[in-house]
């Protein structure tokens, strides 16, 4: 570690990563340079606009010719397709007022945003080709392609009006403030509400109980790398703590400990503009911040009482917004402010005596989006993590193992400035932030009451929520026969279906938004009887009854996740056999694609015209032991039914069991799905599994 | 730099206001045009830089240029509104944006 606080990293790896580096690096630099000439072309644009809409000059009125040739040639500079292209914003609105339709092509200033924007894609899947299968990076790049600018400008306001793409769109942290630039200057921005989205004076944090295990999981003793387990421990369900610590010369202090929000997973709160709330938690009064501050004044912190603040992503965010507060540190003593991995807002702490740390992985793409300016009073730890792909350099547990290895000098200097909190906790609160501004995500469909389920990998919220995802179900008849060999040897699970034929059904997921994060997930299953009255037909009659009183369901054959989170998830909620797989799909557009090597399986095709079809909400079973578990599903989108003649499976000769092997007894492998039930858009819950007597 | 004799009738303030920032943003666009053609040659030196950044930039650059030529123009014509004697602004043909000698397409 140096003096001035900066940890270098591991060598790079030789020429090739340093050849990388400094094409990443040129056209990031390029990036910047093309988005400041746009926001220069953009002023001047606004100013031509203003001469051509000023009142006309006196001697105009000697001179009409001269007067009129002015303002012709002004006209002509603003909308020329050679020159300025167009108005942009507001000029655009005033010319196009004025004339009454819209003149000349699209604004070289956006025209320029956008080669900006295509520059700094670029440098970002230089450096981390892992993002090209991102669900929102692929929608920009598609929009992006390599047709000329004026086409990708198009394509870039149609995006922007999918309401579907937002969610996407604001996972792309690394070229967010490009994405909003080019937004702006294509008038494509949300519409204003209304009425001023405001919370109406009610408290934006609620105190809530912690469960038995979290409790015991939390830090007795104050230290850095506790209080970062600490906020690990809290995040999945969105809550802050605030403990009490006698620190070692006795006096009690109080120690904020703020989580961010993952990518993939619900914010707290569904604003308006997912893609510009980003921009917004930058700002000195973000919801966030004011959440923060309700929770402080909620734990009833005595004035003047010592404050530190210890936060994450966007946790430390909000809290180094806090530190600007001048109100807020009249009221307290704020002493420390450590954010880790944190996108930095602009300015110093409102109170000079304030210690501000930073902690960033180079591999972070979070805090690069803003990063911070260097000022003295301040400790910057920069280290070079082992995992350059991102998401996972932003997550808070791989801060924490680089804490202990890879920058334990970083450590020890936070926790010898943390010294005066470095005691026995005497007092743990959680808080539950809201933001009474907006609804939670997925309401009403996803607002129900939940419960914590120990897992291996941590403890998970049931029932799971999915408040974004895409699906299809690819239909396939079989051979009542081959499923019956596939099906546990019970003799109460029998296979649904209409004389000796059933369906397979191979379902294809991308869920971008879920309280397990973001994953895709392949599953085999086959429609079965119910266990106890199985009756002819009750595939079909099932149908016609509502969700939760279907009799028939289906058992998951096999099961493919591309994350542990989700493998753990499933195999011990649920009962299903996970197993973790690399996998991509594309299921937002006509075209399907999946992409599986790891399981040898591919799907490649184009739905035809469809029609909608009712929710498939069908209970799935499982095994766990000599038990049944029964998991509800509920969905809610509009699915369609298409003809699956357009859409084909691949199988690699060397595909591997079980679920390559399962579709070949099942005869799949030489097959067209009988028709696809697709749905681009749609939210789920799944509950917990419950264990059936059978 | 402008100088102008004391004319018979004096220029409005507001007009040479609005004149001097014409040419002021003309001036802003040629100095735009030259930064783009910087970028589009620096990232002509990589070769795992897009193909379409060169060309796309050597666009936007002559874009500039035509706009720093008709702000010009403009600033003309209101000039020749301050009074008797004076002509009509003369369009000067456009300079075309010069890409460098190395690779140029």
């Amino acid at each position: 570690m140096r003096a001035d606080g900066h940890a270098p990293g591991r060598p790079a790896p030789g020429g090739q990563d340093a050849g990388q580096r400094t094409t990443e690096q040129l056209l990031r630099d390029g990036a910047r340079e093309v988005a400041e000439v746009a926001d220069g072309v953009r002023a001047v644009a606004e100013r031509t606009a203003d001469a051509l809409l000023a009142p006309p000059h006196k001697r105009a009125a000697r001179h009409p010719r001269t007067g009129l040739t002015a303002r012709w040639a002004l006209l002509r500079a603003l909308t020329d397709p050679r020159g300025l292209g167009a108005p942009a914003g507001a000029a655009r609105r005033r010319i196009a007022r004025l004339l009454g339709a819209r003149r000349g092509g699209e604004p070289l200033a956006a025209l320029m945003a956008v080669t900006s924007l295509r520059l700094r894609v670029a440098a970002v899947l230089a450096g981390h080709p892992e993002l090209a299968r991102d669900p929102g990076m692929r929608r920009l790049t598609e929009a992006l392609g390599t047709r000329g600018d004026r086409e990708a400008v198009r394509a870039l306001r149609t995006l922007f009006r999918d309401p579907g793409a937002q969610r996407a769109l604001a996972a792309l942290t690394p070229v967010l403030d490009e994405l909003l630039r080019v937004r702006a200057l294509l008038d494509a921005e949300p519409p204003a509400p209304a009425e001023p989205e405001t919370g109406g004076g009610r408290r934006a944090a609620e105190a809530v109980d912690l469960t038995d295990r979290e409790r015991q999981s939390l830090a007795t003793e104050g230290s850095l790398l506790g209080f970062l387990r600490n906020i690990d421990i809290l995040a999945p369900e969105g809550r802050v703590l605030v403990q009490n610590v006698r620190g070692p010369d006795g006096v009690v202090r109080y120690v904020v400990q703020a989580p961010g929000t993952s990518s993939g997973r619900p914010r707290h709160g569904s604003p308006r503009d997912v893609v510009g709330a980003w921009r917004e938690q930058l700002t000195a009064d973000s919801p966030y911040t004011r959440a923060l501050r309700s929770a402080i004044e909620e734990h009833g912190i005595p004035r003047g009482a010592q404050l530190a603040l210890i936060g994450h992503g966007e946790g430390g965010t909000a809290l180094l917004n806090l530190a600007r507060d001048a109100g807020f540190c009249r009221a307290y003593r704020l002493t420390h402010v450590i954010a880790v991995g944190a996108p930095d807002p602009a300015g110093r702490p409102a109170d000079p005596r304030t210690w501000v740390g930073h902690v960033i992985n180079e591999h972070d793409l979070v805090p690069a989006a803003a990063p911070a300016a260097a000022h003295p009073g301040r400790y910057d730890a920069r280290y070079t993590g082992p995992t350059r792909a991102f998401p996972e350099s932003h997550l808070l547990r791989e801060y924490i193992g680089h804490l202990r290895t890879v920058a334990p000098e970083a450590r020890a200097h936070l926790d010898e400035a943390l010294t005066p909190y470095r005691g026995p906790v005497v007092r743990s609160q959680a808080y539950q932030l809201k933001d009474p501004a907006h609804p939670p995500e997925g309401h009403p469909f996803l607002t129900l009451p939940t419960s914590s389920i120990p897992t291996t990998t941590g403890p998970v919220g049931v029932p799971v929520r999915y408040q974004d995802s895409a699906a299809a179900h690819l239909c396939f008849p079989v051979r009542t026969e081959a499923v019956r060999a596939l099906l546990p040897d019970v003799p109460w699970m029998r296979p649904s279906g209409i004389g000796r034929r059933t369906l397979a059904v191979l379902s294809l997921y991308e869920h971008r938004c879920s309280t397990l994060g973001p994953y895709t997930e392949i599953a085999l299953s086959v429609p079965v009887d119910d266990l106890w009255r199985p009756r002819p037909a009750d595939f079909a009659t099932d149908l016609l009854r509502r969700a939760d009183l279907r009799r028939t369901g289906r058992y998951v054959l096999s099961l493919a996740v591309t994350t542990e989170e989700a493998r753990v998830a499933a195999r011990e909620l649920w009962g299903q056999p996970a197993v973790r797989a690399a996998a991509e799909v594309h299921l937002t557009g006509p075209r399907l694609r999946l992409s599986a090597p790891g399981l040898g399986i591919a799907v490649l095709g184009r739905l035809g015209p469809g029609v909608r079809c009712p929710e498939p909400d069908w209970a799935l079973y499982g095994r766990r032991g000599d038990s049944t578990v029964r998991t509800a599903i509920r969905t809610s989108g509009r699915p369609r039914l298409h003809p699956g003649a357009g859409v084909r499976l691949r199988l690699d000769t060397a595909a591997a069991e079980p679920m390559a092997g399962q579709l070949r007894r099942l005869g799949i492998d030489t097959a067209r799905p009988l028709f696809v039930v697709a749905c681009p858009q749609f939210m789920v819950h799944r509950a917990a599994g419950a264990v059936l007597p059978r | 730099m402008v100088s102008h004799s004391t004319p018979a009738h004096p220029i409005a303030a507001e007009l040479l206001d609005r004149i001097a920032q014409l040419r002021t943003d003309a001036d802003l666009m040629d100095d735009y045009a030259r930064r783009l053609l910087a970028t589009a040659a620096a990232l002509n030196s990589r070769v795992a830089a897009p193909e379409w950044g060169r060309p796309t930039l050597a666009r936007q650059a002559a874009a500039c240029r035509t706009t720093a030529r008709q702000l010009r123009f403009v600033a003309e014509a209101l000039l020749s509104q301050s009074g008797p004697g004076r002509s009509r602004p003369r369009r000067r043909p456009a300079a075309p944006a010069v890409l460098p000698a190395a690779g140029r397409e």
